[in-house]
């Protein structure tokens, strides 16, 4: 494959959040597959969010043979309550690992499992939990990450394997567990729903450590029929046996492939990477390395026509433009404005994908936010009001304000004395992977004549990145 | 290939804005309330023990409830909606739900805007499916508007959106700030590609004509109703001059925030229903001044209701069934129903008695002419109150 900066351009969109004028000066000459391999290596290193202790009741656990009944949960609803305040902090924390490029591959596919598990919880404390789990397996064997969040307090709340018990049964995590984590609609009956969630009744974590626990006395150790396989089958062994089926890798390959390639759905590579997945046990990591090596990935066809989440969008703002906020909060109200805030995914099912994100206004809203972040202007919009996210509720769009960009790095860019269409030209180049239509060009550089010289450069690059083009990557 | 330089020149993509509107066609208004309006301190049952049983400190009095029947009556606030439940506007609809009902916001939101079970999780809302249905590829995102910065979920389907705006300068204004007009007229022949860059022009480009449309509707239409000064009446404001601007919306969406009423109740729920009876009063007189009412069918809804019981904090938590209100067309004024059956509850909750999408069905069928059976994906028996 031949090896070009459009090539290192679309990598880092898709691997990470783009890439900074500065960045890619560095890495120009390198060949495509060798600046994946660098990426890939670098992703080994983890680093977790420790602003909360993941136990919530930690500075009881000296006393915690005393607190029971109905003290306990009146505690555990005051420090969930006190807990829910530092979501946006989590929130803003996580916002800066995923920029900054040493942690960037491990941190954009910690989003993509975030988006999959799709968990909500009102406690800080269980989302740094849940989040560092992810970050930590992100990498690793499917199966491991899937027991791993299977067993955190988040994921035993959101879908009530923690009310799971013998008499009486919950199947809500035993039904997602087959039909958004492991197979998909149609791959299962409802029997083995039922039978499945009969093997994870007694699934439960200790309030004062936030350990897993298993309940013994609320568990269901009776003979299971679970896809085939009878016996005194447990939760684990029906992990294992999801991931012994082979639609399993398919079903994961897919997801993988819409978040890393294209909105639309391809079978044939989606079969052959879903064949690899299984073949692997399940190896996330080595399925990334392939896929950025692949010639496939790198075509026409797979370059700028993905649609940015919010999420993509924010970021690559803030990597191409130095987009910096004197109150970091100010992340959280964009993320409101543009629909996608960091732990309140839309529904189960996750975020919308691609066409999903756009409609008139939110398009609208997205070709303003360049223009009016470089002014320090504000947008006049004020975010959804969603009951459940009222801890992000704080963010008014006054912190908008102070905000500034660094633009120095496109002084890199150019060599000399450039004219304005030159100038055009290079950015267009830079900020959104294509060359643009003669038309719009011209129009562009037509228009950039006229800002005053100390204009240009602001003017431009905010003009590039509000237009329809750059909300694809 | 148009020529550079005009860039900054106002250029109109096609004929179709400028024209006056004469749209006839049916109408419908939808006004959610959302965080969970307590429907019992609405529509308040004043005769019934276990009411005041429930809520010692959070019940509204006998004496003070603007009374429609001999059991029930409205919350004092809702002045109103009882001028407008006298003049046999207004038809109130109890018990209201769907089974299994979810006690999340944001889930049970959802059920209410894509009309899915409570085991579903589906990706396209039922107004948004209702534009799929009735005009399968048309073009103008302004066949649903939505008076928010943020288009709801009920209205974006498969194929078609509607569209969102919080009036129809602001909607301009924010147009001519970006290049969107001349880019949009640039790379008319881009939006009629299939890729994804296609479909971002051609919503740009669909956006542009709207906003004009809506735009010159409005300027032709004028308000001599006065409404209360906030910004809910004012929305309400804004959907009546454009109904009466004779443009072709067939759905207006609009919301007023606020109810999710844990903790002391009885001040922010009094204030927010004062803020809903009066605009919509406001709002039903405007559209029969116009001669609309009768082309336009008004509904509001809340995501739940609220426990039966009052909890500590002088409010109440999430619930299930709610009441929900029906205005204009050919409604039916009156109760459609009776109270809620407050001695036989689910866990401290109402037990709903008719499911929301056979209220959606009747809206469907018998007032905007669609099958609903497609658009809800399954069949439910319209309720006879249209």
């Amino acid at each position: 494959m031949r090896s070009t900066l459009r090539h290192i351009r679309h990598l880092h969109n898709r691997a990470g959040f783009g890439l900074t004028a500065a960045g890619l000066g560095q890495v120009s000459n390198q060949s495509v597959v060798a600046e994946a391999e660098r990426l890939c290596k670098k992703a080994v290193e983890e680093k977790p969010i420790l602003i909360l202790d993941e136990a919530l009741l930690k500075k009881y656990s000296d006393q915690r043979n005393m607190i029971r009944g109905e003290s306990l949960k009146q505690l555990v609803r005051k420090e969930v309550k006190a807990s829910r305040e530092r979501i946006p902090d989590l929130n803003v924390q996580w916002m800066d690992q995923m920029i900054d490029p040493q942690s960037v591959v491990r941190e954009k596919l910690t989003l993509f499992w975030h988006d999959h598990f799709s968990v909500r919880n009102s406690a800080g404390h269980y989302i740094q939990k849940h989040n560092n789990t992810l970050r930590r397996h992100a990498l690793g064997k499917y199966g491991d990450l899937l027991l791993a969040v299977a067993k955190d307090p988040a994921m035993l709340l959101f879908l009530n394997n923690q009310q799971n018990r013998k008499r009486r049964p919950n199947e809500n995590f035993a039904r997602e567990l087959l039909e958004l984590y492991t197979l998909g609609r149609g791959h299962y009956s409802e029997q083995d729903i039922k039978h499945a969630a009969r093997a994870f009744t007694g699934w439960s974590f200790d309030q004062f450590t936030s350990e897993y626990h298993f309940r013994r006395r609320f568990h269901d150790f009776g003979d299971k029929d679970f896809m085939g396989h009878k016996g005194n089958l447990n939760g684990d062994d029906i992990v294992n046996i999801v991931l012994s089926n082979e639609q399993t890798g398919r079903f994961l390959a897919r997801k993988l492939f819409q978040f890393y390639v294209s909105d639309t759905p391809h079978e044939d590579i989606i079969s052959s990477l879903g064949a690899r997945l299984y073949k692997t046990d399940y190896d996330i990591g080595d399925l990334l390395g392939y896929m950025f090596a692949a010639d496939w990935f790198y075509e026409d066809r797979f370059v700028n026509n993905k649609i940015k989440s919010p999420i993509e969008l924010i970021n690559n703002l803030r990597v191409h433009l130095g987009v910096t906020f004197e109150q970091p909060k100010a992340l959280i109200y964009l993320e409101r404005v543009l629909g996608q805030v960091l732990f309140f995914p839309s529904n189960v099912n996750g975020w919308p994908l691609g066409r999903g994100w756009i409609d008139s206004s939110s398009l609208i809203n997205r070709m303003r936010l360049p223009a009016a972040m470089a002014k320090g202007s504000l947008l006049g919009m004020g975010p959804r009001d969603d009951g459940d996210n009222s801890p992000m509720n704080l963010t008014g769009e006054a912190l908008l304000r102070a905000v500034s960009l660094n633009l120095d790095g496109f002084d890199l860019l150019t060599k000399g004395e450039v004219t304005d269409s030159e100038l055009v030209t290079t950015y267009a180049e830079f900020l959104l992977n294509q060359e643009l239509p003669v038309s719009t060009q011209a129009a562009i550089s037509q228009e950039l004549k006229r800002q005053k010289d100390k204009n240009k450069r602001p003017w431009l690059v905010t003009t590039l990145a509000g237009l329809p083009e750059y909300q694809l990557s | 290939m148009i020529a550079a330089g005009t860039l900054l020149a106002p250029y109109f993509i096609n004929g179709m804005s400028g024209l006056p509107g004469n749209y006839e066609g049916k109408r419908l208004v939808i006004i959610q309330l959302s965080g969970g309006n307590d429907g019992l301190n609405t529509v308040v049952p004043f005769r019934n023990d276990l009411y005041y049983k429930a809520r010692p400190r959070l019940a509204i009095q006998p004496n003070e409830v603007l009374k429609l029947k001999d059991d029930l009556g409205l919350h004092p606030a809702m002045t109103g909606l009882r001028h407008l439940y006298d003049e046999g506007l207004l038809t109130v609809i109890n018990n209201v739900g769907y089974p299994n009902p979810d006690r999340s916001h944001f889930r049970s939101m959802d059920i209410w805007q894509t009309a899915s079970g409570a085991e579903e999780t589906w990706k396209t809302g039922w107004l948004g499916r209702y534009l799929d249905a009735s005009c399968h590829q048309c073009e103008s995102p302004h066949r649903a508007i939505e008076v928010n910065d943020h288009l709801s979920l009920a209205m974006k389907g498969e194929a078609t959106k509607g569209m969102a705006m919080t009036n129809p300068k602001r909607l301009i204004r924010h147009i001519n700030k970006t290049y969107a007009r001349q880019l949009a007229a640039l790379n008319a022949e881009v939006a009629e590609e299939e890729h994804n860059l296609g479909y971002l022009y051609k919503t740009l480009v669909e956006t542009v004509n709207s906003a004009d449309y809506i735009s010159e509707h409005f300027e032709r239409s004028q308000s001599t109703t006065t409404y209360p000064r906030n910004k809910f009446a004012n929305s309400l404001k804004t959907i009546a001059r454009l109904i009466g601007s004779g443009m072709e919306t067939s759905v207006y969406y609009a919301d007023l925030g606020g109810f999710d009423t844990h903790v002391g109740q009885s001040g922010k729920q009094a204030r927010l229903l004062g803020v809903y009876s009066d605009a919509i009063k406001a709002f039903i007189t405007d559209l029969k001044a116009r001669g609309e009412l009768e082309h336009t069918v008004v509904m509001t809804f809340s995501e739940f209701g609220r426990r039966v019981r009052q909890n500590a904090s002088g409010g109440t938590d999430h619930g299930t069934a709610n009441n929900l209100f029906i205005m204009g067309g050919t409604a039916r004024p009156g109760f459609y129903n009776g109270q809620p059956n407050l001695a036989d509850l689910d866990n401290g909750d109402l037990k709903y008695e008719i499911d929301f999408r056979r209220i959606y069905a009747s809206l469907l069928d018998n007032w905007l002419g669609a099958s609903s059976r497609d658009i809800l994906k399954k069949e439910f028996k319209p309720l006879p109150f249209l």
